[in-house]
């Protein structure tokens, strides 16, 4: 094999693999899916949905914080796979004043194990009607999830995100934010 | 071919191969930003006919989008005129990181309710309530829907209705939808 065939072979089995963790990649990586941040509802704050004990808890309770609304389900694939890092982020932080709420459009009895499961350490609330309108209030029309919405320390919508989102991207706009 | 031509030759080929793998531009699949989100009735269209012995139900599923088959359901009123279980047809394998291999559905699909023989065939009068759930794509799920059919005789071939507004909800306290009771003449 002369030296010009061994180079070929050579460049194009790394070009083949530069290709294949390209598309690995894309096809892996949540989407970046930073929407339009929707106006914010007058009576936002005022808001009052049930926890997991069927205490109703309005969103007024965490005033004055950098509020993440997480809205999510057990029977969303997506909505899973992005929890563990919400759950870092509220650790790494909520001592600074972020404040993640998950708002489960679910039934208690299938929300309930699966918190257990993932070790949730921040407030989830949970309901069908009333977490359906919320969310379509609040910009996502088709009510499909995982859809998650920032709140500045002004109780304001800043940022609207519908599909995955992982701690790389959501880290430096809370960050900005606090 | 002199070993400039050749490398000359091998570089256009590995310009083509980068080009197609995206290199130069930021690594990002389809998002629900570049992609208007179809409403489920839409991305998931759904139409039920009533014939002597089945019932036929057909879903055309938008490209980029697919329904889990094993959470469809569905279910007759009343129940006493099935002659079976639904038969769903096969889906395609999906591995997913969360559920494990899951079979979904695209494109179109047909199902059948086998229905026992009606000695009044022609006054015949039956719905069906189904369940079903899917997603996008580009990454996001939408709830599980559930509608309701009503088929008959006369009137053998049905779409599921558009829900009516609701009255009185959160989404009118937080002034999204304009409510008819606090207009003003």
């Amino acid at each position: 094999m002369t030296r010009t065939v061994q180079l070929f072979v050579f460049v194009a089995v790394a070009l083949l693999a530069l290709a294949a963790g390209l598309w690995w990649r894309a096809e892996t990586a949540p989407a970046d899916t930073t929407v339009a941040a929707p106006p914010t509802p007058p009576g936002l704050m005022d808001v009052a949905i049930q926890d997991m004990d069927g205490r109703a808890v309005s969103l007024s309770t965490w005033k004055g914080k950098v509020v993440v609304l997480n809205f999510w389900a057990t029977w969303c694939a997506p909505c899973r796979r992005e929890i563990p890092d919400f759950v870092k982020l509220q650790t790494e932080l909520g001592p600074r004043g972020v404040q993640f709420v998950g708002l489960a459009l679910d039934e208690r009895g299938n929300v309930g194990p699966y918190l257990k499961q993932v070790g949730l350490n921040y407030p989830s609330l949970v309901g069908e009607v009333d977490v359906v309108d919320l969310t379509k209030a609040l910009g996502n029309r088709q009510a499909a999830l995982p859809y998650t919405v920032i709140l500045g320390r002004d109780g304001q919508i800043r940022h609207a995100i519908l599909g995955g989102t992982d701690i790389e991207r959501l880290r430096p706009l809370l960050e900005a934010l606090l | 071919m002199t070993r400039r031509d050749a490398l000359r030759q091998f570089g256009r080929v590995a310009a083509a191969v980068l080009a197609t793998a995206g290199v130069g531009a930021p690594v990002r699949a389809a998002t629900a930003s570049d992609v208007e989100l179809l409403d489920a009735a839409a991305a998931f269209r759904l139409v039920a006919r009533l014939e002597r012995d089945a019932i036929v139900l057909r879903w055309r599923i938008a490209d980029g989008y697919y329904l889990y088959r094993d959470r469809v359901r569905v279910t007759l009123e009343p129940p006493t005129v099935a002659a079976g279980p639904v038969r769903l047809p096969a889906g395609v394998r999906k591995h997913d990181d969360i559920f494990g291999d899951v079979d979904i559905w695209r494109g179109e699909v047909v199902a059948r309710l086998p229905l026992a023989p009606s000695p009044r065939e022609a006054a015949r009068k039956v719905a069906i309530r189904v369940t079903s759930q899917g997603c996008a794509d580009i990454g996001v799920c939408y709830t599980p829907n559930e509608a309701r059919l009503e088929l008959s005789a006369d009137a053998p071939e049905a779409a599921p209705a558009v829900a009516p507004p609701r009255g009185e909800s959160l989404l009118d306290a937080l002034g999204a939808r304009p409510s008819p009771r606090r207009r003003t003449p």
